[in-house]
């Protein structure tokens, strides 16, 4: 195990590999804050060149490019509004804010060093959990899923503080949007009016890029304001402030990489719901849960320590039974498969030393990562100071074409419109642009574990299975958790009260 | 149009929207509608409920929070944004659209958007970025013809050496362009 662990990191100290990954992280930053492309993207784009290289080089290649993505999805998110990828749809919620409020610095400082950590408690738990992870992942399956997702959907709460009816009918409409296109279960057209282009449904990253970004620019038109005005930019946050505060908040982070980890474990739920439950349970666990959505740095530090982590989740159903943990590691599997691996029980036997190739690289790229994103994140900050009349154009321009460029159809440009417009209207009578996109998120994976679990265990499965029933617990008592807190304050609120008369 | 009558009409719209939703669910089978269905039933519920709440309140009261309704009948009002430590004494810029300075008000807001999707669908994405921006720019006034053009030119430059150079993609050359190959090959 040693002697893997070591010929996995002698493997990568070759000026290729050190040199492939350095262009991988570069490419991977690029790629992470053009809007609606994330590291399904980068990774793609990189498969032609897996050919012929060593094999740890390609690795780097790979992977750092994706792990870059994961803090340039989160710039955009931060300063404009505009996620980068669905992975990093949470950090628009307290990022965003912080911007708002001159802390951008911080929120990246925040960010970059949130995801190192999580990249490297990722890492140390793939390699640890290698020898015994296969009873772990068999134990889980579409019924826990199914929990994940509801447990995302407790989230709805915390953003529904200024209307009730709103909140809810706006989830509940993300939902019904989520289902437009042909059901994956049935192969029944839903929603789709007729319309070719809706066969395969709304395009999350398009719809996103719409909802935030474009009704964003439509409110700094009318604003006649840059988005963060130059005296609020001169404050006194900086970019080591968000590592330290980072780095203060290590329970959160150790909390949220686990929960990370347990996601990118199950196969197919996917970033953007991890991103979503970090977010929820910041919010549950915090002492302040109201200060959410205003700019706390929690709300930035637990997606992105989820995410980081995440990636070294995905990593073990991959390499231990060749079931990819979401799109990226199907990528991965493909770029294995190129360079004759076998991706499998006999990887860990017989290519250990790969294995812990990919540890290292996980961990080396998320330093190199934060260290790059340290040093650029104060000329970053800046951008959200540029004049709006320059702003408006610029980012409306890259909106429409990242929209067209997502899937390469001009439909998706209308239908970035039609979210912008939509996003713009909600914002203005309030109804939770938040809980319209957490409603589309989670609602596909909770209808497709739901059939499987109903096929799989019957319609008693919460009760049959232990393990669900100890989830679905969880998911009641931390939906309950906020109203509770609240009877207490209220509660010691009148005793105050009638003590001081 | 007061604010109580254009809730109203967007709260009319939304329970539309679930009931015409509702309809097209029954139309499926009884597996596909599995989840929609409750979903539209809870919609029709909510944007009924919302609309019959908004309309028995007075107008300064139109929002009500989820905790106090679930959480303690009321007894402490709806929590306002409460300043993180440390952040100091810089507030947010208000996230509301209430503030209009530019003239037309919401309306050119629509209007750039509209623009914008017209001449990507007549020009193609690359040349309506050129067009949109040098336009915006001198428009507003913000700089001269000459330096909007120059900033318009490095912005669409930019955007194709980023998408349609170094990642491929495929640019529509748009309606105009098809209209035009009909008289000249190019």
């Amino acid at each position: 195990m040693l002697e893997a662990i070591g010929s996995g990191l002698l493997a990568l100290l070759t000026p290729q590999a050190l040199l492939f990954m350095l262009i991988g992280i570069l490419y991977g930053l690029v790629i992470g804050i053009l809007p609606g492309l994330g590291g399904v993207v980068a990774m793609t784009l990189l498969l032609p060149f897996t050919y012929g290289h060593e094999v740890a080089a390609t690795l780097a290649l790979l992977l750092g490019a994706h792990i870059a993505t994961l803090w340039g999805d989160s710039v955009t998110s931060i300063l404009f509004n505009v996620p980068g990828s669905s992975k990093s749809l949470a950090l628009v919620f307290d990022g965003y804010p912080m911007t708002l409020r001159g802390e951008g610095e911080r929120a990246l400082g925040a960010s970059a060093m949130a995801v190192l950590l999580g990249g490297i408690i990722g890492a140390v738990f793939l390699a640890a959990c290698i020898p015994f992870v296969r009873p772990i992942i068999l134990a889980l399956g579409p019924a826990e899923y199914l929990m994940v997702s509801l447990w995302g959907m407790t989230l709805i709460a915390t953003f529904s503080a200024g209307s009730l009816f709103k909140g809810l009918t706006a989830a509940a409409l993300g939902v019904l949007i989520a289902f437009i296109g042909m059901d994956p279960v049935t192969a029944t057209l839903r929603y789709t009016f007729g319309v070719m282009h809706l066969l395969d449904g709304i395009s999350f990253p398009v719809a996103m890029i719409g909802l935030f970004a474009v009704s964003e620019m439509m409110k700094l038109h009318l604003r006649g304001d840059s988005i963060v005005s130059r005296q609020v930019s001169t404050d006194k946050s900086s970019v080591w402030d968000g590592v330290w505060d980072t780095l203060r908040r290590w329970p959160l982070v150790i909390r949220s990489s686990i929960l990370g980890l347990w996601i990118g474990v199950l196969p197919g739920v996917g970033g953007s719901a991890a991103g979503i439950a970090a977010y929820a349970q910041a919010v549950q666990t915090s002492k302040h849960p109201e200060t959410f959505g205003t700019g706390n740095v929690d709300g930035v530090i637990a997606p992105d320590a989820t995410l980081g982590a995440n990636e070294g989740g995905g990593l073990l159903p991959t390499l231990a039974f060749g079931i990819p943990g979401g799109d990226s590691m199907a990528l991965l599997l493909i770029a294995f498969i190129n360079m004759g691996i076998a991706p499998g029980p006999q990887m860990l036997t017989n290519n250990l030393s790969v294995v812990f190739s990919l540890v290292w690289i996980i961990v080396l790229a998320s330093v190199i990562t934060a260290i790059i994103g340290i040093i650029i994140s104060p000329y970053l900050a800046r951008m959200p100071t540029i004049n709006e009349d320059l702003m408006v154009p610029l980012v409306l321009s890259v909106c429409f074409f990242g929209a067209y460029a997502t899937r390469g159809e001009m439909a998706d440009v209308i239908v970035c419109a039609v979210f912008g417009v939509l996003g713009f209207l909600m914002e203005k009578y309030r109804y939770s642009r938040a809980n319209l996109v957490i409603g589309m998120v989670l609602a596909t994976m909770i209808e497709r574990s739901l059939h499987v679990s109903l096929m799989m265990y019957g319609k008693d499965f919460i009760f049959t299975r232990p393990l669900t029933l100890t989830l679905f617990l969880l998911v009641v008592l931390t939906a309950a958790w906020p109203f509770l807190r609240r009877r207490k304050q209220a509660r010691a609120q009148a005793a105050l009260e009638k003590g001081s008369l | 149009m007061s604010r109580r009558a254009q809730e109203n009409l967007v709260g009319v719209i939304v329970l539309a929207v679930f009931v015409v939703m509702l309809y097209l669910t029954f139309g499926y089978s009884s597996r596909a509608r599995l989840v929609p269905l409750p979903v539209c039933i809870l919609g029709i519920i909510l944007a009924a409920a919302q609309l019959l709440w908004q309309n028995l309140r007075s107008a300064d009261e139109l929002r009500v929070s989820f905790l106090d309704v679930f959480g303690s009948r009321g007894a402490i009002k709806t929590p306002t944004a409460a300043p993180q430590a440390g952040s100091g004494p810089v507030q947010p810029q208000s996230t509301e659209v209430d503030v209009t300075r530019k003239p037309g008000g919401e309306l050119s807001a629509f209007g750039i958007i509209a623009i914008l999707l017209a001449l990507v669908f007549v020009v193609g994405p690359l040349p309506s970025v050129f067009l949109f921006t040098a336009g915006y720019l001198a428009l507003t006034r913000h700089c001269s013809l000459a330096r909007a053009i120059l900033y318009a030119f490095l912005c669409a430059a930019i955007l194709y050496g980023l998408f349609g150079f170094a990642l491929g993609v495929q640019l529509n050359r748009g309606l105009l362009s098809g209209f035009i190959s009909n008289f000249v090959d190019f």
